[in-house]
């Protein structure tokens, strides 16, 4: 160096003391400078931090001159830095020493080390929060229990703010190091040159030089042989790690480390403290319970000592024991005890006591016991006793706890007596049923029998207890029945209330009438009962069963059931041999009729005066002779045709009453009521008598009573046909029975109006009616009157016959009884003729009777139910007058049947044509009913089914020409039936895509009522009766008519 | 107009109901006799055909099937649904015979109408053996086919007879 230029050798500092020498130059005084920092390269690439203590002398030439100054330089970089460390240690001992709590602890080894910034520019401060933790807290983080809690030279949000690990899994990097270190136990270097580090670092806020440090010093701390924290500190760049530095580093561990372990301890000593007064105040809490526990519990508890004399009562105790609580303590617990349990309560206390057992028994005490009505002269008491034993095995104290039961007591005293008493009254009940001539049985739920009396075991020959099965009864129950049986049972089992079967059982029910064994099923009649566990009728408790022996009952149904068939049978098959024959004698009757007519009719062409003319040659051999001759034969054949005429005449009423007789019986008879003038309607039906009477010499008269003239009466609603057919009974009668009387021969015929029922009238008694009142019946429509326009049609018919007696009236109206066998010999008849005339009475909601005349003959008399109407509108409602004459038969002229209805009826040109609509399955039938109704007048169309029929009704409604006025329909129809058909029918007018109400009348072969009043229900206005009854049939339509237009 | 009567149908034929029948022709028309032939030739076409209809349900004879193990079968299930059948179709026959007074067929009609009521020939008592109700039915078909036959050959013989007087 010697001779060098100066600034050359000292590059670092020259620029300095160039200047401070320059000055000396000038004014020649010592400089001295202290200690100032110089880096220096000492070593080389290494800026070492020096300290130099320096004085410049000027070196003064003998001319005054400033020659030079001599640099007397002092190195103190050793005792600087000594005294800096020296000092940081001493600030971080004070600071820390005063720290009580871990945080305050970190916060001021970060403050006492940033004092020393140059020796400490970076740090970083771990603890292991478990193990500084006080023991039982739980874990406070699950990050890792290594964590950063001091640093200098981090900035705010820095990754290494984060950093945390925990001891068992180490990390890699930084922690990884750190954990070596730990594990060394000594402070150990690491080189911040490596990768690993290095990426920690970066950001980093130097202290001190604020150049960045190349080495890092882990120092462990420990507090006894745990570490419980780490300090990291940065080298400072400019000094080497030496032993100097090592011993500066352990300095500040040993520090810290010895201030840890003094905080941790007391930490420990804290929470002990404060577990032990955790646990006094939990003491003191059990305790102040059990007293509160003791004073308030409805337990009686007591505590004595081994001779039994009472340490503790409660006052439960001293009330159930019978003590007076201020007197219970000392008193000896054996005198609340009743004598007679004491040898009981020694036993046990000898047991709690001596074997140390805990024993519970129940005794009674002295204390009476008492709640509302309920009193016991002792309580019972249920007790629990045991001994309580201290450490040592010895026994302390006995403890007995005390129950009062006596309630219980109590009420199972009154069960017992009440069980008592069931038991004898069931026993009464048991041998009431036992005896009892009825089954009784009872079952569970399931149908296993609990308890049967000796009559249902009878029922299936059961031995008592041997039955075992549910519902045993089901293998003896008729194969037929058993299904119904189960029903039963499943009934019971569902739906509460008392449920009735018969049930029919295996073996069979015979009895004898005479030699002669009968059989039927045995017959059992059951009633069932159930008895519920609960209120809600949920759980069956038992079903009782009462069994009755129905069998006799049965059988006697049975034979009486028989009897009235085999009746039924006879009487029916009679009644169908009468129809039989009648049938078989009219057709031929007619036949005789006809012949003998055609007889009368070819004589009347004939003169017998001329004869046959049959050639000269007659006229030739004599004209007389042969005049009278033809005459005497003419007179014989007309007599014989007339009595021919005559006699098949009156076989024909009577078979015709006996087939009227059939309708009646068979409710064919149809009453259609039609609007009539009465005076006309009888007096036409009177001329056909005009020739007997003549012939006769019998005087008719008929008179109006004044009540018709007052009433107004002309046009009346009512069936002609039927009205007729009593009239001309009646007066055939009354003609038969005058016929033969001498002189003075008269009928008279009286027609009155009443507003109420004429019962009793003029002598005459009505014979009582045989069905009353008058039923709606579908095929029989009787008389549909407002009562307000109800009105009573009175006729009597008298005689100047020669009278019945009393005894021979009562007969009268029964069928086939005349007044005495005489009469039949006398006047002929069936005896049918006023039968039939009280029938067709009653069913015009009238009735008929007889009485005896002013001049001694008989009076008839009947009245049927009718009402005044006005006069019809149109002249088609002309009644038919000629109905009734076929059963007249009095002279020749009127037997002519009235073949065809155009001629019987009139035509109805005049009229607007009515229209209908036939709905016919069966094309025969369908087309004879058609060209029928068309001779008639209707205008027809026909349908094959109901589905036709719809579309029939839709069509003519939706065209110019009209709607029908009547639908007849047939009721059992493929594709729809008339009922069915009715029903759409209906269903469209009330939707009104038809118009309303079109009347439909159902034809039917089935006269049931049922089959009608289904139809009626359907919505049919009527019902007829197949085969067609024409004149019925238009009676009836016209009748719907009037009805439909009146409405 | 030829009456009915001078015309011997014996008792194949109720001579009062068929003479209804024939008061419907329109006399004084070109075929008097339209209505009431058409009536009667549409009626034995019907009946033809109803007969046809009756013995389809073959069961009548169940014991002339060839197939005995079908036949058994549908006997089973069938025979009820077959008589009701059977006495529709002979209700349906006996109206349009009873119309026209073909009392032979009529009678008969009316049995089968009964036996598949499961009801004796007058149809008062119950007849609940099925199979003899079905042998009675085989019967009143063959004995009313008869019946048909006959009233068949009369009125073509009748209608042959007004057309020729005509």
């Amino acid at each position: 160096m010697i001779g060098q230029n100066a600034p050359d050798v000292f590059p670092d500092f020259w620029n300095y003391f160039e200047e401070i020498i320059t000055k000396q130059h000038e004014d020649g005084i010592t400089v001295s400078g202290k200690a100032s920092l110089l880096l220096m390269e000492r070593q080389a690439g290494f800026l070492e931090e020096t300290y130099f203590d320096w004085k410049l002398v000027p070196v003064i030439g003998d001319d005054g001159l400033f020659l030079g100054a001599y640099g007397i330089p002092t190195d103190n970089t050793e005792r600087v830095i000594g005294e800096r460390r020296t000092l940081c240690v001493q600030n971080l001992s004070q600071r820390i020493a005063k720290t009580t709590s871990f945080d305050a602890l970190w916060n001021h080894i970060t403050l006492g080390l940033l004092e020393d910034s140059k020796d400490v520019p970076f740090a970083l401060l771990f603890a292991d929060q478990d193990a500084l933790r006080a023991r039982g807290t739980p874990p406070i983080d699950q990050t890792g229990n290594v964590k950063l809690v001091g640093s200098i030279g981090v900035p705010d949000g820095h990754r290494l703010k984060n950093l945390c690990w925990t001891t068992e899994a180490g990390g890699d990097g930084l922690p990884s190091a750190v954990m070596h270190a730990v594990q060394s136990s000594q402070i150990s270097i690491l080189s911040t040159d490596s990768a690993e580090v290095a990426q920690y670092l970066t950001g980093i806020d130097w202290k001190g030089s604020g150049v960045p440090c190349k080495q890092l010093a882990i120092m462990p701390i420990f507090a006894g042989a745990r570490p419980l924290a780490v300090l990291v500190a940065g080298i400072n760049p400019h000094r080497q790690y030496n032993d100097w530095y090592r011993d500066f580093l352990q300095h500040i561990t040993t520090l810290i480390s010895t201030q840890l372990s003094a905080l941790r301890l007391s930490e420990e000593l804290k929470h002990r403290a404060e577990l032990a007064s955790k646990a006094v105040k939990n003491f003191e809490r059990s305790e102040l319970r059990f007293e509160r526990f003791a004073a308030r519990s409805m337990v009686g508890l007591g505590m004595a000592s081994m001779h039994g004399n009472i340490l503790y009562a409660n006052n439960v105790w001293c009330e159930l024991s019978g003590v007076d609580p201020s007197k219970a303590i000392g008193c000896d617990f054996r005198d609340t005890i009743h004598e007679d349990d004491l040898p009981l309560v020694e036993q046990h206390w000898h047991n709690a006591v001596v074997l140390k057992q805990v024993v519970k028994f129940t005794y009674r005490s002295k204390a009476p016991w008492r709640k509302d009505e309920m009193y016991l002269p002792q309580r019972t008491l249920y007790a629990t006793c045991y001994a309580d034993i201290d450490e040592d095995g010895t026994v302390e104290t006995i403890t007995g706890l005390v129950v009062d039961i006596s309630e219980q007591k109590w009420t199972e005293g009154q069960l017992l007596q009440r069980s008592r008493e069931l038991e004898e009254s069931e026993q009464r009940y048991r041998s009431f049923a036992d005896l009892c001539p009825f089954g009784i049985v009872s079952t569970d739920a399931q149908g296993k029998v609990k308890w049967g009396n000796d009559s249902w075991h009878d029922f299936y020959s059961f031995k008592k207890g041997q039955v075992v099965d549910e519902q045993p009864w089901l293998p003896y129950v008729h194969s037929d029945d058993v299904d119904k049986a189960k029903q039963y049972f499943r009934t019971l089992q569902t739906t509460p209330g008392a449920h009735t079967a018969e049930l029919r059982l295996k073996k069979k029910y015979t009895i004898y009438e005479g030699d002669r064994m009968r059989e039927n099923d045995f017959f059992i009649l059951i009633v069932g009962n159930q008895e519920y566990k609960d209120s809600l009728k949920t759980v069956i408790d038992s079903i009782d069963f009462w069994i009755i022996d129905i069998s006799a009952q049965k059988m006697a149904e049975k034979i009486l059931t028989e009897k009235m068939e085999e009746a039924i049978r006879n009487r029916t098959s009679q009644e169908h041999f009468i129809d039989m024959i009648s049938h078989e004698i009219r057709n031929p009757l007619s036949a005789l009729l006809t012949c003998a007519e055609s007889i009368c009719q070819s004589l009347s062409q004939i003169d017998p005066q001329r004869g046959p003319s049959n050639g000269a040659l007659s006229v030739a051999k004599g004209m007389f002779t042969a005049k009278a001759k033809n005459e005497a034969i003419y007179n014989d054949i007309l007599e014989a045709a007339n009595t021919i005429i005559w006699c098949s005449n009156h076989q024909k009423q009577i078979v015709d009453d006996v087939l009227t007789l059939s309708k009646l019986d068979s409710e064919l008879l149809v009453v259609s009521p039609v609007p009539v003038k009465l005076t006309d309607l009888m007096r036409s039906a009177l001329k056909i008598f005009e020739p007997e009477l003549r012939m006769s010499e019998i005087g008719l008269e008929m008179l109006d009573h004044e009540s018709v003239a007052l009433n107004g009466i002309n046009w009346i609603l009512l069936d002609p046909n039927r009205f007729l057919q009593i009239l001309i009974n009646l007066v055939t009668n009354a003609i038969k029975f005058t016929r033969g009387v001498s002189g003075g021969k008269r009928i008279k015929i009286v027609t009155s109006i009443h507003k109420e029922r004429p019962h009793h009238f003029e002598e005459l008694d009505f014979v009582p009616r045989r069905y009353n009142p008058l039923e709606r019946r579908g095929s029989t429509i009787g008389p549909q009157l407002e009562d307000a326009d109800q009105i009573y049609l009175r006729v009597s018919v008298s005689d100047t016959g020669k009278g019945l007696s009393a005894p021979e009236k009562k007969l009268l109206f029964n069928r086939f009884a005349q007044a005495s066998p005489k009469t039949h010999v006398e006047y002929g008849g069936s005896g049918l003729g006023l039968f039939i005339s009280r029938q067709i009475t009653e069913m015009l909601g009238g009735e008929i009777g007889v009485g005896t005349s002013p001049s001694g003959g008989c009076t008839f008399a009947f009245y049927v139910i009718t009402s005044k109407i006005d006069a019809p509108q149109s002249s088609y409602l002309q009644p038919p007058i000629a109905p009734a004459v076929s059963r007249t038969m009095s002279a020749p002229v009127t037997l002519l049947p009235t073949k065809d209805g155009k001629k019987g009826n009139g035509e109805r040109t005049d009229v607007e044509k009515r229209k209908i609509l036939v709905v016919e399955d069966n094309i025969v039938n369908q087309r004879v009913l058609c060209k029928q109704l068309r001779n008639r007048g209707f205008d027809v169309e026909a349908s094959n089914h109901g589905k036709e029929a719809l579309a029939a009704l839709e069509k003519a409604q939706a065209s110019e020409e009209g709607y029908f006025d009547v639908v007849l329909c047939d009721i059992e129809m493929p594709v729809m039936d008339g009922i069915q058909c009715v029903q759409e029918i209906r269903e469209r007018e009330r939707d009104g895509s038809l118009p309303e109400h079109i009347p439909v009348i159902g034809v039917t072969a089935n006269v049931r009522s049922k089959q009608v009043d289904a139809a009626v229900e359907a919505g049919m206005d009527g019902v007829t009766t197949k085969p067609y009854r024409l004149d019925d049939l238009i009676a009836h339509i016209d009748r719907l008519l009037l009805e439909d237009s009146s409405t | 107009m030829a009456d009915a009567e001078e015309f011997d149908f014996g008792d194949n034929v109720d001579t009062a109901t068929f003479e209804q029948i024939l008061d419907m022709d329109d006399a004084d028309e070109d075929d008097a006799h339209e209505f009431s032939k058409s009536i009667v030739f549409g009626f034995l076409d019907q009946a033809d055909s109803t007969f046809a209809k009756m013995e389809t349900s073959k069961y009548v004879r169940p014991d002339k099937s060839i197939h005995v193990v079908r036949t058994l079968i549908h006997y089973v299930l069938r025979k009820d649904k077959d008589l009701k059948e059977l006495s529709s179709l002979g209700h349906f026959l006996k109206g349009s015979s009873a119309t026209l007074g073909f009392t032979k067929v009529k009678d008969e009609c009316e049995k089968i109408q009964h036996y598949g009521q499961k009801k004796d020939e007058t149809g008062a008592t119950d007849e609940p053996d099925e199979e003899k109700c079905l042998r009675l039915i085989g019967q009143s078909i063959a004995k009313a086919k008869t019946a048909y036959d006959e009233v068949k050959r009369l009125m073509e013989q009748y209608y042959a007879k007004l057309e020729g007087n005509a």
